[in-house]
């Protein structure tokens, strides 16, 4: 197999390796179930640099970590709260939209997760890793950016969110999408939106979907590094921490390492700003929540 | 790690789920988190019913890695399953 030196057939190669690995697995023959998980592993990262990739992300991390999220929003109180608005509406113009947000570390269990859920609320409105919160943030953070000095509006039904996944996701909940949708029972949306990367952004979510649920999907951590390590996610760049289990350590360390930050911290920093959380038992997003801001604690922007 | 990190969310928002809790007691668990949503459960008895039944899903997962694996059966067998490579050494085999 030596002679087969082009790139598709060391991937092939490589993708036997993974599919021999589960084999072995599934015989309990364990020791050789790793070597092939190991052998595969090693190839796809020396193609794609798994370290540097993983050092990226990591610095990603820590970047968002230490971005304190209101002040990635000064001066920027009233017309933030005008352009989030706006932006909710060219998500969900009835306004009765219900998000609940799955994150977890990734092989964690988050699309088992999703699946259930889907099932359980019958709905279709579930359109996994679209990256949301991730668009919403770059279109906040560059409207502050752009306009928020000179007082100028943006008009969101322009948005061009580029991303496929989610503008099919825009055009589904606005009735005009190709993908079938349906109400609940008294009318309104819920939309599942699982993305294991939105951890990153997930001290967003009081902010913009202040009425929204947040499922977090934990597993023991012992199986989800093997996991990540067992399955071949190919040349996706996200997922390239997951060719080196010291990789995988680091990244999880990372991650958690936002994710304490900000559930400790930033949830509560954020709700004194922008105000408690609906004390309603509505189901429904309400999107013309006003701006709180907690002078009294010290924080106002 | 994770598992201690949720204990400080904010109660009345986020819902805590273990993969290990959901996989085996799969329609408790859902039931749970149904209603932690505000949703009333008995109009979700056939849904957790059918979940029960043919331990396996078909929607769902649309754009996930995990795609394929969550039309499986809904299984135990991969909790804990990292305890059968306790006597390899996986330092060197994954590493070098």
């Amino acid at each position: 197999m030596t002679h087969m030196t082009d790139g598709g057939a060391q991937k092939r190669l490589t993708s036997l390796k993974f599919t021999i690995g589960a084999l072995f697995y599934d015989l309990k023959e364990y020791t050789q179930s790793m070597d092939f998980y190991a052998a595969a592993n090693k190839e796809v990262s020396s193609r794609i640099e798994g370290k540097r990739m993983t050092d990226k992300y990591l610095d990603f991390f820590r970047t968002m970590r230490n971005a304190h999220p209101l002040s990635l929003f000064k001066n920027v109180t009233d017309p933030f709260h005008q352009q989030h608005s706006k932006l909710l509406a060219s998500i969900c113009p009835d306004q009765r939209c219900t998000f609940t947000f799955i994150i977890g570390f990734p092989r964690s269990g988050t699309t088992l997760m999703e699946s259930l859920l889907t099932a359980a609320l019958q709905t279709d409105f579930s359109f996994g890793e679209i990256g949301l919160l991730r668009a919403m943030y770059m279109k906040l953070r560059q409207f502050q950016l752009d306009y928020a000095d000179e007082g100028t509006d943006i008009d969101f039904e322009e948005i061009n969110f580029r991303d496929r996944a989610l503008t099919n996701f825009i055009n589904s909940v606005r009735g005009n999408g190709d993908i079938e949708s349906r109400d609940l029972d008294g009318g309104g949306k819920h939309i599942i939106v699982k993305n294991c990367f939105d951890v990153a952004y997930a001290y967003l979510v009081p902010i913009f979907f202040p009425s929204a649920k947040i499922i977090f999907v934990s597993r023991e951590f012992e199986d989800i590094r093997l996991s990540n390590f067992f399955l071949n996610f190919g040349n996706i760049d996200d997922m390239s921490y997951a060719f080196d289990l010291d990789n995988i350590d680091r990244y999880f360390y990372g991650y958690s390492d936002l994710v304490g930050y900000w559930v400790s911290y930033l949830w509560w920093s954020s709700q004194l700003y922008f105000g408690s959380r609906s004390n309603t038992t509505s189901q429904h997003h309400n999107i013309t929540h006003t701006n709180k801001c907690a002078s009294q604690a010290g924080i106002c922007l | 790690m994770l598992h201690k990190q949720e204990s400080v969310f904010d109660k009345d928002t986020t819902i805590r789920v273990r993969y290990e809790d959901l996989v085996e007691n799969t329609a408790q668990e859902m039931s749970r988190i149904v209603a932690a949503l505000g949703y009333d459960k008995e109009n979700n008895t056939s849904t957790m019913m059918s979940i029960g039944s043919s331990g396996h899903l078909d929607n769902g997962g649309k754009s996930s890695h995990s795609k394929f694996q969550v039309r499986q059966p809904i299984t135990k067998e991969r909790v804990g399953f990292w305890k059968n490579f306790i006597d390899v050494n996986l330092i060197d085999s994954g590493n070098t």
